[in-house]
């Protein structure tokens, strides 16, 4: 898919967080949780594992009916010079507390088909998994010129492997 | 014969704890997921991200100056 991203304007909330808010005043923030304690066992990469959590900054607002395309782009700019070092990775893991977490999956998934971006390096590899009988929607991003790209692929799937 | 007197050996009293086990896969997954819950209501409450690594633990990346 070839499309010209429109991010919106970003700005830096605090050292930890970005923040942009939409053309109808919908605020959102984004941040990177590390993840290092889940890849204990590859104590090498783990470092540089992280989740992306993306939050409206007010609870209680209704989001307006309607895809908001400029969010996409935004979170596809924020999410691909995060990864621009070509050292880190993102996991994502779909939040199920209100039984939306299959749309919300290939809502994310759907975000990252882009070519005329720095994320066009980005690989994205979906492992879906069974834990204790929930079923969790998860991806990895990472960039294919990443040096530890294979190790960090393996030890995700390893950690999204389906309990035996 | 002089005697002699032995010094006890000092030791020091270590507590032992207790060996972290490791985390099944649905301890992982419960856990992620109310990390996720933690950042959202500290987000919609105005708490600053870096407040959450004292109170839980939770390490953020430190972001650049965003490009726009």
């Amino acid at each position: 898919m070839v499309l010209r991203l429109r991010p919106y304007p970003i700005q830096k909330i605090d050292e930890f967080t970005y923040g942009f808010t939409t053309s109808k005043g919908i605020e959102y923030y984004c941040s990177f949780l590390s993840y290092a304690e889940y890849f204990a066992k590859h104590p090498d990469i783990a470092p540089y594992f992280f989740s992306f959590n993306l939050t409206l900054k007010d609870r209680k607002i209704k989001l307006p009916p309607g895809t908001d395309k400029r969010i996409a782009d935004t979170v596809v700019s924020i999410v691909g010079d995060f990864l621009i070092s070509q050292t880190n990775a993102v996991v994502y893991v779909c939040d199920n507390s209100d039984g939306k977490e299959s749309a919300r999956a290939r809502k994310f998934l759907s975000w990252f088909n882009y070519i005329d971006h720095p994320s066009s390096n980005i690989i994205e590899v979906t492992s879906n998994f069974n834990a204790g009988g929930m079923f969790i929607y998860s991806s990895l991003l990472v960039n294919k010129k990443n040096k530890r790209f294979t190790e960090m692929v393996m030890a995700y799937l390893e950690l999204t492997d389906d309990d035996k | 014969m002089p005697s002699v007197s032995v010094k006890a050996k000092k030791t020091v009293r270590t507590k032992r704890r207790a060996k972290a086990k490791p985390m099944t896969k649905l301890e992982m997954v419960q856990k992620m997921l109310a990390d996720q819950k933690i950042i959202r209501e500290a987000i919609q409450n105005g708490i600053p991200l870096k407040e959450l690594k004292k109170t839980h633990g939770l390490t953020f990346a430190t972001l650049p100056n965003p490009k726009n």
